[in-house]
């Protein structure tokens, strides 16, 4: 389909490829490897491929960028040491033809639960980017300084929007639910007077008159890959892929961070309307190291651990009749609940041991993911902080945040492709 | 909390970019506000922006200038930031027929979404690229007489008109704008006479000059 001549296509298909074919050379232009021929061909193919297969959505602008880290991680098995001195021709082009299928598996295991970010109107990201000011909003000012009943009350208001972001993914059949959110939002909108008090930076950035949408649309479109040096987008991608089916929303917290962190919400106070726009969509990350990353990915993950683990917990104690529904509705399965939510380093490292031993005689995945072969080829490093020291050589699998594992990858064709 | 006014400008234009991806929308902003040109620049997703500050008739004038995406699914993100703008430059590029062909499209987003009196401006973007021309100057010129705009063929990569098209366009905002002030300050002194009774909103006239556009 990929090959088949313009005859055979459709207007809309004729347009996509115009498209792409403008974006592909503007790809990572700061990355010289990008505008070698060949991979400007391959990324071209997964992207039409991708987007002929998605009409709803097909292709758009920035879903150029989210192929890149895949290509990188899956050429990086051919290729030693830095980027910069890769050359594609050193690939037969059987290997090509795969890492293409493997991208394309890959964007599509992606994007599959957003692609509401980028239909009409992009209503997917109009959702996030509110989220992320309401967020900004509730969580602005210093985390220490945050009490505990706050964080219960805050807990409730996300369990609400973590569970509002869900409709577009699964059947809203129980009214149990309904009500429950019902009564959650209705807890929230009687604390919220007293939580709405002293919060400098969105306060600031309203008097200003900046909307959320005009510096937080791209970093929801190409999930944050731009606002980083692109060495470092595959260890950012890690904990992307980590989240699965709670990415939108640990994207949500990553976007807070960026708010947030490194005393940029001071810089924020002094800015005016101009110079915010111009901040917020040049932040200065381009000296980033993995240090600065780590403490972005990991303040995330410990909001996003403090959420879910509290609030299951408390919704399991104040509505029990519900308690299966919501398990089922955030899809942690039922021993999550127990894990103690800012993390318990020793019991994940016995979960990594068993998943070795396991994978040698085939391992089967959650809903959606293949099962995994004796010749399988895993990606993504293990890594999450100081975890990072348990990468056993040669196998790289992606880990999930409560403790189950996450196969992103093998070396087998989608049908048809 | 520290509340900066800039007061190095009388007059605050906010002004659009549009037109097809890959003409040149982004390069003719970063040539215009920072000198700069890349011939690999990155796609625009959503909006970018910058400001310059410029003289217009003795009068310091601050641009501020919103790039757009140019891909057709971003047209509902975009059309937001036509709401205050006094002006819009909307750009093809030469080499390529089709985003010629497209202005006219572009022509009815702006009708359906932005201010009724924006100053419109067209510019035929690469004219650097000569040897590969798709559309003359003439059949551009044709098309502005045509559709009532200012036409200029610019290119960012040597800065052909780059300055011109902003100056052009912006002179042409200023000239509306003091105009509608001078018009707003007669109506006053008419409306000072007793008995005549009309109630005009100097305020808001005024607003529309010297602030606001930016809080869109």
């Amino acid at each position: 389909m990929y090959f088949s001549t313009n005859a055979d296509r459709s207007d809309d298909e004729i347009n996509m490829l115009r498209q792409i074919s403008v974006d592909c050379p503007r790809t990572v232009p700061d990355v010289a490897f990008f505008q070698q021929a060949q991979v400007q061909k391959s990324l071209d193919v997964v992207l039409y491929t991708w987007a002929i297969r998605h009409p709803a959505s097909g292709y758009v602008q920035g879903i150029n960028d989210l192929v890149t880290p895949f290509l990188v991680v899956f050429l990086s098995e051919y290729l030693d040491e830095s980027i910069d001195s890769w050359s594609i021709s050193d690939l037969s082009s059987v290997n090509i033809t795969n890492i293409e299928a493997n991208c394309y598996w890959c964007l599509s295991q992606l994007l599959d639960g957003m692609q509401d970010h980028y239909t009409f109107a992009q209503p997917g990201i109009q959702r996030l980017v509110f989220k992320l000011k309401e967020f900004v909003r509730r969580f602005d000012g210093n985390l220490s300084s945050v009490n505990i009943t706050n964080i219960e009350a805050d807990c409730y208001w996300c369990l609400s929007q973590l569970l509002d972001g869900m409709q577009d993914h699964y059947t809203f059949a129980q009214p149990g639910i309904q009500r429950l959110v019902f009564k959650l939002k209705e807890l929230v909108r009687r604390i919220d007077g007293d939580l709405f008090r002293g919060k400098p930076v969105s306060r600031h950035v309203e008097n200003q008159g900046l909307e959320f949408l005009q510096f937080a649309f791209r970093w929801f479109n190409c999930l944050l890959i731009r606002e980083i040096p692109f060495h470092l987008v595959t260890r950012q991608w890690d904990a992307y892929l980590a989240e699965g089916d709670a990415l939108p929303d640990f994207l949500k917290l990553i976007d807070d961070r960026f708010v947030v962190q490194f005393q940029w919400s001071d810089t924020l106070q002094n800015l005016d309307f101009q110079e915010l726009v111009m901040f917020l969509q040049h932040l200065p990350t381009h000296n980033w190291t993995y240090q600065e990353l780590e403490i972005v990915l990991s303040r995330a993950y410990m909001w996003h651990d403090l959420q879910v683990g509290n609030l299951l917990s408390e919704v399991k104690a104040a509505y029990p009749m519900n308690a299966e529904e919501a398990d089922a509705r955030i899809s942690l399965p039922e021993e999550d609940v127990t894990v103690p939510p800012m993390g318990d380093k020793q019991r994940k490292i016995v979960a990594v041991k068993e998943f070795e031993l396991q994978s040698d005689g085939g391992f089967s995945t959650e809903r959606g993911f293949p099962t995994v072969g004796q010749n399988s080829t895993l990606v993504f490093s293990f890594s999450f902080d100081q975890r990072k020291g348990e990468l056993p050589p040669g196998n790289r699998f992606c880990y999930h945040k409560q403790g189950i594992f996450r196969i992103l990858m093998l070396r087998q064709k989608p049908k048809g492709f | 909390m520290a509340h900066r006014v800039d007061h190095e400008y009388e007059y605050l234009f906010k002004i659009v970019l549009i037109g097809d991806s890959g003409v040149g929308k982004s390069n003719i902003l970063s040539r215009y506000t920072r000198n700069e040109f890349c011939l690999e620049s990155k796609s625009t997703i959503g909006v970018e922006f910058a400001t310059r500050t410029l003289q217009v008739e003795g009068k310091a004038v601050k641009a501020q200038i919103w790039d757009t995406a140019g891909q057709e699914r971003y047209r509902a993100i975009t059309s937001a930031y036509y709401r205050g703008a006094v002006g819009a430059i909307l750009v093809y590029d030469i080499t390529k027929r089709q985003t010629f062909d497209n202005v006219q499209r572009w022509l009815r987003e702006l009708r359906n979404h932005a201010d009724s009196n924006i100053v419109l401006m067209m510019a035929g973007n690469k004219s650097d690229l000569n040897h590969l021309r798709a559309v003359s100057e003439q059949d551009g010129q044709a098309l502005a007489e045509k559709e009532g705009l200012s036409f200029l063929e610019t290119s960012a990569l040597d800065a052909t008109n780059i300055q011109k098209a902003f100056q052009t366009i912006l002179t042409e905002v200023y000239h509306i704008v003091s105009k509608k002030a001078l018009a707003a300050q007669e109506a006053k002194a008419n409306a000072s006479i007793p008995g005549q009774g009309t109630t005009i909103n100097v305020a808001e006239t005024s607003g529309n000059t010297k602030k606001g556009c930016c809080s869109t």
